[in-house]
Formats: C-alpha cells, structure tokens, sequence
C-alpha cells in the first residue's frame, strides 16, 4: 500500500471576480477519497459543490474564477501544479465528470455517438472503426440502442441524454467518476432508473466516485463517506453511518430535519431557518452562526476548524465540546 | 426537405408580383415625363405623342401594368426610353460583374473577419481583442467609397501599381473588392466575436474540455460551428444586398455593374430599367434567403428537425380534416 490517499483536497480555496467583487466560493475545503469510494458531497445550492469538482479537472472558467490557494492530491500528484497537457490526459482518461444538466451538456450539433468516440479516441490509439465500435458498446452498456449512434441530442429525452452523458464519462474507463447532480434535472422515476445504472457501472468499472447532491436518499443509496459542505467548506466528514445515525454539526441535522419523514411522526417539515452568508462578505466566526440555535458569543467570534470527533468522524463546530445537539 | 425547397421557391412569384406592382406604383405616380427627359425640353407636342404612344405611355395605370406582366410572362422586359437597348439583354451583360464583386467581397468579408472575430473572442478582454475591436470599430464606421478613394489615392495614384478604373483584367477588382469586403468584414468579426463568447461559456464545452479536449479543436469543434447561425444570416443578407449592385463603387472604379444601371433608370424615370433591375433583385434576394435558411439546417441539425416535423405535422393534419 501507499502512503498517500487515492485523491486528497487540501485546503482549497477557490475565488470569483464579478464586477470588482470578489465572491469566496471555497473556502478551505478539505476532504479525501480512498481508491473504490464513494464519497457523497452534500449541500445546498452556493454552496460551492460544483466549483470544487471543476476545480479538480481544472475546468473551471479562466477569466472569472482563480483557485488561490490549496493542494488536490491524486496518487500523490498535486493537479494543481501539474502541466495543462498533463491534466488533459487525466481529464476524461483518469478523471471524468457529469455534469448536472444533460440538456445542456451535449453539444447540439454533433451527433451522440461522435461525442464518445471522440472521448474515446482521445485517450485511445485505436482504429476509428475500433473506436467507433466501442462507443457504440457504451451506448448499449447504458441501454441506449447501438443504432442510435448517429442520432443528435435533441432526438433524445432528458434521461437519454444524461445516459449519453454517462456513457461518455465512462468511455476511457476513468479511475474517478465526478458527478455533479446527475439526476437532478430528471423526473423521479427516471431517476432511479439512471442512478441504479451508475451503480452498476460504477461496480463493474471499479471506478471511485465522488457524488455531489443536495438529496441525502442519494447519499443514503450510493455513498460509503459523506462531506458535508457550507458556504464553501466541509462541515462535517465521515461515514455514511456517522453521518445518518450521529449527526453533530447543527447544520446536518437541520437538512435532516428538512426532509419529510414517511414515518409520519411529524407532520411538517422543518426547514433550517435564514440564508447561506453571502459569499461575497462572509462573516469572521463561524460561517453557520446566524442560523444556528445554538450559537454562542464565541461562535461568532472565532472560526471553528473541522476537528476529530471519533474515528474518521470530523466536525467543524464549537458545540461538539458540549455533546450532541439536536 | 425537397418539397420545402419547392414550397419556398414557388412563394418566390407571388412575392415577385408584389415587388412589381410596388414599384411600378411609385413609378406611375411620380413626378417627370419620360418623354421630355428623352426628346428635351424643345421637343414638339406631336414627337411626345408619338413617343408616348410608341411606349405605351398613353394608357392608364392598369393597362399599361397589364402590358408589362404579359410581355414580361413572355420573357420581355421591355427596352429603354433613351438607349431603346432591350432590357433583358443589359442586366444579362451587367449581372456578371455585379454577381463577381458580390461573391468576392463577401468572400474576403468572410476570409478576413472570420479568424478576427475568433482571436478576439478566444483573447477576451487581452489587447488583442482590443485591437481588433478598434480595427473592427474603424472599418465599420467608414463608409466604403472612403476606403475606395483611400485605396485608389495610395494603389493607382503613389503607388501605380493597381489600374484606378476598367473592368477587364482580375487586377480591376482588387480595390472595389477590398473596399466593400471591409465594412462587411468588420460585421462578421463582431458578430462572430460575440456569438462565440456565448458558446464559449456553454455547458457543452466544458465537457469538451471535461473530456481532455485540445483548447484548440474545442475551438474548432465545438465552438465555431454552434456560434456559426448569426454569422450565416448577416452574410447572407450581406450578400443579396450587394446583388443589388454597389452604385458609388461602380461609379468610382467605372464597373458597368446594376447599380449604374438601376440607378440611371430611377433617375430618368425610365420604368422598364427600373422594374426590371428589381425583379432580379428580389429574386436573388428570394433565393439567397433560401439559401441561407438551408445552411442553418446544415449547420444545426435541430432546425432541419423542426423543417421536417412541421412539415409532417401539416400533412397530418389535412389528413384529419379531410
């Protein structure tokens, strides 16, 4: 074994310029995935999700956003530093992401199967016939007829094309699946039907996933570690089941209190009052003080740091010191 | 598909029968006499009677409209007041010229604007797509015969190296191409310049790049041909206007062209020049709408779908009412 993880964030810090403002999107996230996880990153919208998965490809947009500060170590090799041409023959070959919306992830003018093979023959000397012939065994792998390889995405409905999505990602057969909301923008019913799919695939490709949500039945069904993400940091990290049996950071319970519980003991839900700090200004203490029902003097004070609680448990919260809230 | 093209083409007579009436309203109705702009001013009454019945001018607005569409069913477009040259068989000489400064100066409009517009859209904000902005900026702003007269002064006049002005050898065309090809560069440069932008930020190529894509072939790839559609339609257009002719470049280069020969007729209410030149006009215009509306499909797949589903969708629906 090595000493080092299968992929490492450190510290990460991420940053838009709009308008002369600045806006923190990350703000020190740090968190790590051994090799055949799933790692569930969980939170709201803003909260920063989507920015540290394009970090890790280094997708994000050049002009708007700059990653200030921070390591992502994958095998022991900082992506941060590395060359462009070396992060393009990890992007989509060791690394690949899907991406929250299918309708708008395909390129309208090319026809679905081109798109895979193009991935394919990126990373890939084969044949075009070799090639063209493994995309279309993606395209069944997903159940998407072979023969619809030359069919546009506009020909396909929202699920289809998030298949088409799927397939793509998995054409180079990637040791690290992104996925960035991949049913979100999916009809319920659809939506089991796409993420037992990933399942599938991810179990036989062996790929380690992270999976970025704000539904926790998702992290509940796919998940082995779960971060939990505010206002651009990890709040909480651990285990599936120190996450669902023993949440202490008040913000993950309150999205547990959020959901509605088919148990019928209550009858309303209970949302977690107020709005994320604006990232633009974000408060000196902790970034959940305002919202949270047991903040102290000292919480708006002072920024707590994420901090072992038991075992692989971390917490990033004060009140911890004072036993389990909630 | 076909029967689109068929559909569209055949829209184009009734359209063509609108412009004709139109303009031979005006016509009718505006002031000056053919007659004394052809004889002069010390023309004898019975020389104009006989002018205006040798012409027909002595009928009244229907007939004398009548007339014009029967001969022109014939293929009669009539002959000059002045030259008494058949009409058909000046626009036949002329449209040569106009049709290869047309093309030609879109085609540099296009050469040149085209890779301007994507290094300033793939440099945004950096001083190279500053200075192509400003150049665009320049060159839009100034009126083509300005180039024309600037080139010619440095060309043909310090340089002697360009003839200022015939029609007969490719080295005429030089000046006039680059003098209209300019302004219609500096459109396509803006106009793909900003589309690109707009497909630049889309999802899909961040799944190029996602993919491990070259910056350069997602450019090429991906980019150009979805930013492509705006482009298409301003040359389009573009185009079917310079069909038209370019009056003050012909002018200035002597290119017998139709701009001169439209713009002779208007000006000496000679009306089988007139009519004439715009019906072949608006049939370019018809067919180079056409045209462009068939590239959109080429281009993007989704809008040869729609074509083809709407078609679909009327088929069944007659069936329905039938």
């Amino acid at each position: 074994m090595t000493d080092h993880a299968f992929l490492e964030v450190k510290d990460l810090r991420v940053e838009y310029t709009s308008d002369k403002q600045i806006i923190h999107a990350v703000n020190g996230a740090s968190f790590s995935l051994e090799k055949g996880e799933t790692l569930g990153l969980v939170g709201e919208t803003g909260a920063g999700k989507t920015t540290i998965a394009k970090s890790i490809l280094r997708v994000l947009p050049d002009r708007a956003a700059s990653i200030r500060s921070g390591k992502i170590l994958y095998n022991g090799e900082d992506l941060l530093s590395a060359s462009e041409e070396r992060m393009r023959s990890i992007r989509g070959n060791e690394i690949a992401m899907i991406f929250q919306d299918p309708m708008t992830a395909l390129n309208p003018t090319m026809t679905v199967g081109y798109q895979i093979f193009e991935a394919i023959m990126l990373h890939n000397t084969c044949e075009k016939a070799e090639g063209k012939a493994r995309a279309e065994a993606m395209l069944e792998k997903v159940g998407i007829p072979a023969v619809r390889y030359h069919d546009y995405p506009h020909q396909f409905s929202g699920g289809m094309k998030q298949r088409v999505v799927i397939a793509m990602a998995l054409a180079c057969n990637p040791a690290l699946l992104l996925s960035d909301e991949p049913t979100t923008a999916l009809d319920v019913t659809i939506q089991a039907q796409v993420l037992d799919m990933m399942k599938d695939l991810k179990t036989e490709f062996q790929t380690s996933m992270i999976m970025i949500t704000h539904d926790l039945g998702i992290v509940a069904e796919v998940c082995d570690k779960v971060a939990v993400c505010y206002a651009g940091e990890i709040v909480e990290y651990g285990t599936m089941e120190d996450i669902f049996d023993n949440p202490l950071h008040p913000y993950t319970v309150g999205l547990f209190h959020s959901l509605p519980d088919m148990s019928g003991k209550r009858n309303r839900l209970t949302p977690i009052k107020g709005m994320m700090p604006d990232p633009v200004s974000l408060p000196e203490g902790c970034f959940f003080a305002e919202r949270c029902p047991y903040a102290t003097e000292k919480c708006r004070e002072i920024h707590p740091q994420l901090e072992k609680a038991d075992g692989e448990h971390e917490v990033r919260c004060f009140g911890k010191e004072n036993g389990k809230h909630g | 598909m076909a029967g689109y093209i068929v559909k569209r083409i055949l829209w184009l007579i009734p359209i063509t029968l609108m412009v004709i009436i139109f303009v031979y309203t005006i016509l009718f109705f505006a002031p000056g006499d053919a007659a004394r702009v052809a004889l002069g001013n010390s023309a004898s009454e019975e020389a104009i009677a006989e002018f205006n019945a040798k012409y027909g001018l002595d009928l009244g607005y229907f007939p004398r409209l009548f007339n014009y569409i029967k001969n022109l069913l014939h293929g009669d477009m009539g002959v000059s007041y002045y030259t008494h040259v058949s009409v058909s068989k000046q626009i036949a000489d002329r449209l040569p010229y106009t049709i290869l400064m047309a093309l030609l100066a879109t085609a540099f409009g296009l050469i040149v604007g085209l890779p301007m517009g994507i290094l300033a859209a793939t440099h945004q904000s950096t001083w190279i797509d500053s200075l192509a902005m400003a150049v665009t900026m320049f060159f839009s702003s100034m009126p083509s015969f300005w180039f024309a007269l600037i080139l010619v002064m440095i060309f043909s006049i310090h340089l002697k190296i360009l003839p200022a002005v015939g029609y007969e050898s490719w080295r005429n065309y030089i000046m006039p191409v680059i003098a209209i090809g300019l302004q219609l560069s500096a459109i396509v440069a803006r106009q793909s310049r900003s589309s690109m932008l707009e497909v630049i930020r889309s999802d899909y190529v961040t799944t190029a790049r996602a993919k491990g894509q070259k910056e350069s072939k997602t450019i090429t790839d991906h980019v150009l041909r979805n930013s492509m559609i705006p482009v298409v339609t301003i040359t389009g257009t573009a185009l079917a206007g310079l069909m038209g002719g370019a009056l003050l470049i012909e002018q200035i280069f002597s290119i017998p062209g139709l701009g001169t020969y439209l713009f002779g007729g208007i000006a000496s209410n000679d009306v089988p020049v007139v009519l004439g030149c715009v019906i072949v006009i608006a049939m370019f215009h018809g067919f180079l709408m056409l045209l462009v509306d068939l590239v959109y499909t080429v281009v993007d797949p989704r809008l040869k779908s729609s074509i083809i589903a709407a078609r679909a969708r009327k088929t069944n629906n007659r069936g329905v009412n039938a």
